[in-house]
């Protein structure tokens, strides 16, 4: 990597000496990762959860209501649908198909990205547990992340019902989650002064303008 | 800032046996764990970790509280540990606790820290290797059969009622004899209720009651007993805005944080305790027509000051007079019960309360003398030691050394490895206070009780659990705890409710009382007090030795406090010394001597310490704190940071501080702490001693300064018949220019936060000062970094001394940011890293600071702190302790106060999530909620009816440096003395 640094440092160089702005465009800024869209252990899909079953964001996400963070569901909140849901519809209606053909009972049907989840929890093809088996905790890759110096708080962002995809984007329309927003400072500071010209900052959450604090200590401590 | 991802989505039970320390910290790893950079524009891949199964109400990045009982010392405060992900970050103390009513002491804020201390014992040892603990369980049981009659059980006041049940099982079934002793004994105290009235007890101290209390020698603020609870009460009887305020009138040898805070204060040498408290008696027997049952000890310092003393005890008699003793001499605790006994403090509206005995004094200093005595003639087999490290705490002329190798088996339960382990057999760790089950009975009708905040992150065992195990019952440890409130307290404390409701209950709130102990009605056994009086009485060092006066600090109480890095670099309130202990003298005898403040000097045969230079303290005695010296601090040789120039905390293989312990004597009475004839000698030597006293001073040099008397004295006394006469010209107020330069331009529309100190109530227990270091992730720096007066707390303790002799006032002022309106910090910042927030805060952004230091030149209060380097955080279990909503500031860096904003945006996103306004007082900040005097008061200085608005509208407010007209957000309250008639006239403002 030795040689990288003194080429970027050259590049910045030539960058600013030709007067290239850099927005909108492929080149980002250190820290920006506007568009990541990481790979995850499970191939968990917001576009069936979010967008064909229209499941609430809040229903998995609850802690967004009452905590900074949003949080990653723990998987006991997946098996409260997952312990009747083992798979895919086209593959249920496959096997129903299928037994009726051979004549017997359909058998139930576990996709491989939902074995994940019950070898998570130490669960048999039965969902039986697995005795001695302890539940692991699943590593997802986090794609919204910002810097340790700044807190963010959802709770007070969904109490005054702003919705999740002003800052998420799409979520129901993405098979894996894409970092829509560049969530930088500036683009926080852009909705929390929605007018710019005026002192104070009175940003507009929903069609009412309300009082938002654009202080540093407001994310900043 | 640190690359490393905070660990607010991993959750882990907080009960339960299955999780280990391994598993703990592999978990805990997972949530810091930055994986491979993922290209050169991305940061690096971060995880984020659920944890399997949800726990009710448990969300993450939410905190949630834990009601339970401090460790830290007998005194047993309630607390409510506050916990993330699983753990706790803080301990806070618990309001609604019936002893500690919320305060919580420096020792108490840093016991946190002791939980994650990496260097405890894991696991049961026999003979030096580790081993099972079912091998060590065989081994004790066969010991103990084999050895009925001569095992003895060695600990500090038991104060858990379930463990003393299986104590005396142990005594019934092996017949172990069981010893109790405290390294801060009550003894003496003890010894003479016993003699006087029949009971061996502390009584309960209702100080809010008492109108006229003198207090000899008695450190009830500091470390006496148990100083939350009697500041608590202290406190509640001295309201100088309306409410009655207390006499106080304090007679001691050195200068204590009591003493600092009477009234009125008396130097006095050890060995004149009796007489001056004779006189006393005298006089107030003659008051009440009777005559002493005891021969009157001649030679009393002061006589005069003495009778007016005892008259106005006399005055304030059933009820509102009490006269507190902490003096090691029985003789002298005899005096001070017979005084109380005619003064009708025992009685049913008095002070002192014999039924609601406190249960957190029982030591024996005559019993452990014993035991002494029966290992060196060998008729201990067994010794078991809990809490105790004998060889330190004792000085080798008891001879424990020696007896206790005629000691076939000692077991010790410390996890921290002290002096003892050296010669246990057998160590049979126990773990911290926050991570068991444990109970503790303040008084007769007061419990406590203590739970698991985090799961088990070592093998350890209470002792309840270990004894049960010696005595086959192998039941799990909550079931052992349950079980005894089952059939012991729930009887008499739950007579109508279900037990498992009565037992959530009082998890619930981590204490329980029954409602109203009877007062024990207590006749003086005349005879025996005057047999008391016939003890050995301390002596006057012959010729020019003076006498030594062993105490305790506030900060690094005892030696089991020594391996705590944050009570090591708490200043301490009256030398501001850190790291170290000292020899302190009167400033007329460190002249005598011929010895200045550094100059070493040596305190009896081998002791070798520095000077340090302590008005008001007793020209005739020199005081040297315990608590230091321990073996294996050496372990903190390398804390701060490393560089060229850096030099040690301590050197390899030495220790913090000396060890003063082997000053102690004893005698046939017990333990003395005080008079011992000691030389001083100066060595020669010098050596240059961390303390903050010079650091920081708000005064402007002479030379500088642009005219005598133009510049006002940080903190105001006024006189309590002043201001309740004429209010308005209590204080002697400086003229504020009206016109400024600055701009008004902080209009706040909402909230503007401002905080209210009370100098009258604050007495500088340093509780505050480790509760914001805890809260706001404040780095340790070690002794060399405050050398070069680079501390990097953010809250100090400022002490002045005003007056002199007897008119000596000390005074202690916490100091920090003070978010002027006006702030000239914000003025020269180069980058507007520190700018004024809408809601009247200072801000600091970390983010922004490019470390120029201009701020902190232009900082008239000198509160400012810069990081000057990365601050050593390379201990992960250490680390567990950080707060996850402060960030840990980077080098090059300018950090201050915040007010702690963290809980302010808290308090506002609740309010917006349940859409209640914020109430004055839902937002307090880390100083505020821990002191125990109640002297903070923060909220918002817009709304007139808030506490602090209220305050700060009162006619002892003031602003420090008023006179640069810098508006601060914080003003303070004007010290308050309630001065003996005769002085009201002299007293200076």
């Amino acid at each position: 990597m030795s040689w990288t640094a003194p080429l970027a440092f050259a590049g910045c160089v030539l960058c600013i000496g030709m007067g290239v702005v850099v927005a909108e465009s492929d080149v980002r800024l250190p820290g920006n990762n506007q568009g990541y869209e990481p790979e995850q252990p499970i191939h968990f899909s917001h576009r069936v959860h979010a967008g064909e079953l229209g499941m609430d964001c809040l229903a998995c996400h609850f802690a967004a209501e009452q905590s900074r963070h949003a949080g990653i569901p723990s998987l006991d909140v997946c098996m409260g649908c997952h312990t009747h849901v083992t798979s895919g519809f086209d593959a249920v209606l496959e096997e129903r198909d299928v037994a009726k053909a051979e004549g017997r009972e359909p058998r139930r049907i576990v996709s491989p990205e939902l074995r994940k989840l019950y070898d998570a929890m130490g669960l048999d093809d039965d969902l039986e547990p697995i005795p001695g088996a302890e539940a692991k905790p699943i590593e997802w890759v986090r794609v919204h992340g910002i810097a340790d110096y700044v807190y963010f708080d959802h709770r007070v962002h969904v109490a005054r019902d702003l919705a999740c995809e002003q800052c998420h984007g799409p979520v129901q329309s993405m098979e894996r989650v894409r970092q829509e927003s560049d969530l930088s400072m500036g683009w926080c500071i852009d909705c929390h002064r929605a007018s710019p010209a005026e002192p104070g900052a009175v940003g507009m959450v929903g069609a009412e303008p309300k009082h938002v604090s654009i202080d540093c200590v407001r994310c900043h401590y | 800032m640190a690359d490393t991802d905070r660990t607010d989505d991993l959750i882990l039970p907080v009960e339960g046996d299955g999780a280990s320390r391994r598993s703990f910290l592999k978990l805990a790893g997972f949530g810091v764990a930055s994986a491979a950079l993922a290209g050169c524009t991305r940061g690096p891949t971060r995880l984020v970790v659920p944890r399997p199964t949800g726990a009710e109400g448990v969300v993450p990045g939410r905190p949630y509280w834990i009601a339970t009982t401090c460790g830290g010392c007998e005194a047993a405060c309630g607390v409510l540990a506050k916990c993330r992900d699983g753990r706790p970050i803080k301990l806070e103390g618990n309001p609604q606790h019936g002893v500690s009513r919320g305060g919580l002491c420096a020792v108490g804020q840093a016991s946190l820290l002791d939980l994650y201390d990496g260097r405890l014992v894991d696991g049961a040892q026999l003979r030096g290797s580790a081993v099972e603990w079912s091998a060590l369980d065989d081994e004790m049981r066969t010991a103990l059969t084999a050895s009925r009659g001569r095992t003895r059980l060695l600990t500090r006041t038991l104060t858990s009622p379930s463990t003393r049940a299986w104590v005396a099982r142990l005594e019934k079934q092996h017949g172990v004899r069981h010893v109790e002793w405290d390294p801060r004994s009550a003894s003496a105290l003890l010894d003479a209720h016993k003699a006087c009235f029949g009971v061996r007890a502390v009584p309960q101290m209702r100080l809010e009651r008492a109108r006229v209390l003198v207090a000899f020698d008695a450190d009830f603020l500091g470390t006496w007993l148990s100083p939350v609870e009697l500041a608590k009460r202290y406190r509640a009887g001295r309201n100088p805005d309306g409410g009655a305020v207390s006499r106080h009138i304090q007679l001691e040898s050195r200068l204590s944080l009591t003493g600092c805070a009477a009234d009125e204060r008396f130097a006095i040498a050890p060995w004149e305790q009796r007489a001056a408290l004779s006189a006393i008696c005298a006089r107030l027997a003659e008051h009440a027509g009777r005559k002493p049952p005891f021969d009157l000890v001649p030679d009393a310092p002061r006589p005069d000051d003495l009778v007016r003393i005892a008259d106005e005890l006399w005055a304030a008699r059933g009820g509102g007079a009490v006269l507190l003793c902490g003096s090691d001499d029985p003789g002298a605790q005899g005096l001070a019960a017979y005084a109380n006994d005619l003064l009708g403090a025992y009685g049913d509206d008095g002070v002192l309360n014999l039924g609601a005995r406190s249960g957190i004094r029982r030591g024996d200093d005559g019993a452990l003398a014993q035991l002494v005595a029966d290992m060196a003639a060998g008729e201990v087999d067994v010794l078991i030691v809990d809490g105790l490290d004998p060889l330190y705490e004792l000085p080798g002329e008891l001879g424990f050394r020696d007896a206790v190798t005629n000691v076939g088996l000692v077991v010790t339960t410390s996890a921290q490895p002290d002096e003892l382990h050296s010669v246990a057999d057998a160590v049979a760790p126990v773990p911290h206070a926050l991570a068991c089950w444990n109970d503790s009975q303040q008084t007769a009708g007061e419990y406590s009780l203590c739970q698991p905040t985090v799961p088990a992150l070592r093998s350890a065992r209470t002792l309840r659990a270990s004894l049960a195990a010696w005595l086959g019952d192998s039941r799990e440890d909550r079931e052992l705890l349950r079980d005894h409130w089952r059939t012991e307290i729930a009887p008499r404390l739950a007579r109508n409710v279900p037990f498992d409701a009565f037992f959530d209950r009082v998890l619930h709130d981590g204490f329980v009382a029954s409602s109203g102990e009877g007062v024990l009605g207590v006749s003086l056994d005349a005879g025996a007090l005057a047999e008391l009086l016939r003890t050995a009485a301390p002596a006057a060092p012959a010729g020019d030795g003076l006498a030594l006066v062993l105490h305790a600090n506030v900060a690094v109480p005892e030696g089991r406090h020594a391996h705590n890095p944050w009570l090591q670099e708490v200043p301490d309130p009256l030398t501001t010394i850190v790291w170290d202990n000292a020899a302190c003298l009167a400033p007329e005898t460190a002249a005598r001597l011929g010895v200045k403040p550094d100059d070493v000097v040596r305190v009896g045969p081998d002791l070798e310490l520095p000077v340090r230079v302590v008005p008001g303290q007793d020209p005739r005695v020199v005081a040297v704190a315990l608590g230091y010296g321990v073996s294996g601090t050496d372990r903190f040789s390398r804390i701060g940071p490393s560089w060229l120039e850096g030099r040690l905390t301590v050197q390899e293989g030495g220790t913090v501080g000396s060890r003063a312990a082997e000053l102690l004597s004893f005698d046939a009475d017990g333990l003395r702490w005080n008079g011992r004839a000691v030389d001083v000698v100066g060595t020669g030597e010098s050596v240059e001693v961390a303390a903050t006293q010079d650091h920081h001073r708000l005064e402007v040099p002479e030379h500088l300064a642009p005219k005598r008397g133009a510049v006002r004295d940080a903190v105001l006394i006024t006189d309590l018949k002043t201001l309740q006469e004429d209010p308005a010209h209590a204080l002697h107020r400086h003229h504020v220019p009206e016109s400024t330069l600055w701009p008004d331009d902080h209009v706040t529309t909402g909230p503007r936060w401002g905080m209210a100190i009370d100098l009258a109530a604050c007495n500088g227990c340093s509780g505050c000062v480790v509760a914001c270091q805890a809260e706001n992730n404040v780095p340790v720096v070690g002794k060399d970094e405050v050398r070069r007066h680079r501390e990097m707390t953010w809250l100090r303790i400022d002490r002045y001394f005003v007056g002199h002799g007897d008119d000596l006032r000390t005074v202690h002022q916490p100091m920090m940011c003070q978010h002027c309106e006006n702030a000239p910090c914000e003025t020269v910042c180069p980058v507007l890293a520190t700018v004024h927030s809408e809601d009247g805060l200072n801000q600091q952004v970390y983010n922004r600071c490019v470390g120029t230091r201009y701020c902190a030149n232009n900082c008239p209060y000198k509160t400012r702190r810069f990081n000057w380097f990365e601050y050593e955080r390379a201990d992960e279990l250490r680390n567990l302790a950080l707060n996850p909503d402060v960030t840990v500031r980077s080098r090059g860096v300018m950090e201050k106060c915040s007010m702690c904003v963290q809980r302010i945006q808290e308090g506002k996103a609740e309010s917006s999530r349940t859409g209640d306004p914020l109430a004055d007082g839902a937002v307090k900040t880390a100083c505020q909620q821990s002191c125990p005097a109640d002297a903070i008061a923060f909220g918002d200085l817009n709304d007139p009816e808030s506490s602090v608005a209220q305050l700060v509208r009162g006619p002892r407010a003031y602003t420090v440096l008023e006179e640069l007209n810098v508006a601060p957000g914080v003003t303070y309250l004007a010290d308050v003395r309630n001065a003996p008639k005769s002085a009201a006239e002299k007293s200076h403002g």
